[in-house]
């Protein structure tokens, strides 16, 4: 029972992550149509970003994250003009600076800061405590803010003016810029939104799991699975396909083995994919 | 002169799709531009408003240079292009292809008087406001693209190919919704290969052939031309 529960809380904290995640990388592709496979590294640095100002200079955690979420956010900018703008028609190109660009994030903070594993002090630390349940406030507060800027995101994709334009781009990019719609500035836009939420969901999963110059790998596979289980360009699929791989990635672990469990989502993604290979939504949610 | 081209040279990778074209929209007017496939008509619109490069020469707007300019810019001054194919947004709704048509504008109160014509106008989209306009028949999707033309208060309207693929039924509807957007005191330059369309709504025609301009003039020499009725018409 106390099993079931624990992998649940852990499945919905996962969830919020990947979804999050997911959603920066599918908005990079569906308006700039490149993989920015240097999302993880983004993400990785964020953590890093909020550990050097509240750990190492010793600033109050809040306004580490804060900062560093604006931060990260802000060189989403230098990112959308310098390193995706130029190679946006030639995807092989894109690719080979998308590898750059993680090698060179990941390098720098090996090198600098050293390739040990360390944690992030909790946000709020204590225990959850609701009846019979308990869990830790991390959880709780991750799935919290997950699930709070999911709705504002969701919000802003669908029912605002630029949210609008961001999809109008993602549909048609020259028909949006007969419309008078500065595409470099929506990119930019999607560009900033992805490495904000990046940086984010980084710090938090530091502060519940631990954090290495090397955690942005396995998130970033995360979210090409939920991307491509979803169908690219669909917000609704997006959160399906993330509480699926949340919830694999929770319960396989405990019940099986991880690596094992990492092998069957894989299976059960490409399962999908075999029965519907435009995935789960197709194009048709958004 | 609303629109003024000058001497236009445009090149796709090295070959020329556009040689030395000069041809003018008068304020108000409604002038055609055919030509068979390939002769480069789409190319033309796609230089004025921004989409490519021109090699020389200029093309005027308002009398303000606008090669060079950004598409957005161009969209700015009242240069409307309604695309071939019509490249709407096909999982948006009607009414967010029509808003978006707006992008640029801030005066809510005009915007929504606008979109109120467009839907007394054509009350089928009216009809299909919270529809995908991905999910609309041939015709109706016209309309939308037609419709969000006017939705950016266009002062010039550049339509290419507007009766593509749509049945001879709607084509013939085609003639009305043209005139109705001259009567409002949009200009309108009309590319088309259904030259009886062309030759039905405007004042003033340019004949291109291989990316030159081979007859140029008011209409009535058109509908007699040799040229046209020959390459054209299939007579």
């Amino acid at each position: 029972m106390n099993m079931i529960l624990t992998s649940t809380v852990n499945g919905l904290v996962l969830s919020a992550i990947y979804i999050l995640v997911a959603l920066g990388f599918g908005l990079q592709l569906s308006i700039m149509g490149i993989f920015n496979f240097a999302h993880g590294a983004v993400y990785m640095i964020g953590a890093y970003v909020t550990y050097g100002l509240s750990v190492a200079l010793g600033l109050n955690q809040w306004v580490s994250l804060l900062i560093s979420v604006i931060l990260v956010g802000a060189s989403g900018l230098l990112l959308e003009k310098f390193c995706f703008r130029p190679f946006q028609s030639k995807p092989t190109h894109m690719i080979v600076m998308a590898i750059a660009l993680i090698m060179i994030l990941e390098t720098a903070v090996e090198v600098t800061l050293g390739g040990v594993t360390r944690a992030l002090p909790a946000f709020v630390p204590g225990i959850f405590k609701a009846g019979s349940i308990s869990v830790d406030n991390e959880r709780v507060l991750a799935f919290a803010i997950g699930a709070v800027l999911l709705a504002a995101l969701t919000f802003l994709i669908q029912k605002t003016k630029i949210g609008q334009q961001m999809l109008a781009v993602a549909q048609d990019a020259e028909g949006a810029a007969l419309q008078g719609i500065d595409t470099h500035r929506i990119a930019a836009t999607a560009t900033v939104i992805a490495c904000a939420t990046a940086a984010l969901s980084g710090s938090l999963m530091a502060t519940i799991f631990s954090m290495n110059p090397f955690m942005g790998d396995n998130i970033l596979l995360k979210a090409i699975q939920v991307v491509i289980l979803s169908g690219i360009g669909s917000i609704g699929g997006v959160l399906v396909g993330g509480l699926i791989m949340g919830f694999l990635n929770a319960f396989l672990p405990v019940l099986i083995n991880a690596s094992v469990g990492e092998v069957i989502t894989i299976l059960i993604v490409l399962g999908i994919l075999l029965i519907r290979p435009k995935g789960l939504f197709g194009y048709e949610l958004f | 002169m609303l629109l003024r081209v000058s001497n236009l040279t445009v090149h796709y990778g090295k070959a020329v799709a556009l040689e030395n074209v000069s041809m003018e929209v008068a304020e108000g007017s409604v002038v055609t531009l055919v030509g068979a496939n390939g002769a480069g008509k789409t190319t033309l619109l796609r230089a004025m408003s921004g989409l490519i490069p021109a090699t020389s020469g200029g093309i005027w707007f308002r009398d303000r240079k606008i090669n060079g300019l950004q598409a957005p810019k161009i969209v700015e001054m009242g240069l409307v292009h309604i695309p071939q194919g019509r490249r709407l947004f096909p999982y948006l709704t009607v009414m967010s292809n029509l808003q978006l048509g707006a992008s640029l504008r801030n005066d809510k109160v005009a915007v929504k008087q606008d979109l109120d014509n467009v839907f007394q106008h054509f009350p089928r989209l009216y009809e299909r406001r919270n529809q995908k306009a991905g999910t609309l028949s041939g015709g109706e999707q016209q309309m939308v693209a037609i419709g969000r033309g006017l939705m950016a208060a266009p002062k010039l309207l550049l339509m290419d190919e507007p009766s593509l693929g749509l049945a001879p039924l709607m084509v013939a509807e085609l003639v009305p919704v043209i005139k109705y957007i001259n009567e409002r005191g949009i200009s309108v330059l009309l590319v088309e290969q259904n030259v009886s369309l062309a030759l039905g709504v405007a004042s003033q025609g340019y004949a291109l052939q291989v990316g030159r301009i081979v007859l140029e003039g008011d209409i009535e020499k058109f509908k007699t031309s040799e040229v046209v009725k020959t390459a054209y018409l299939g007579r």
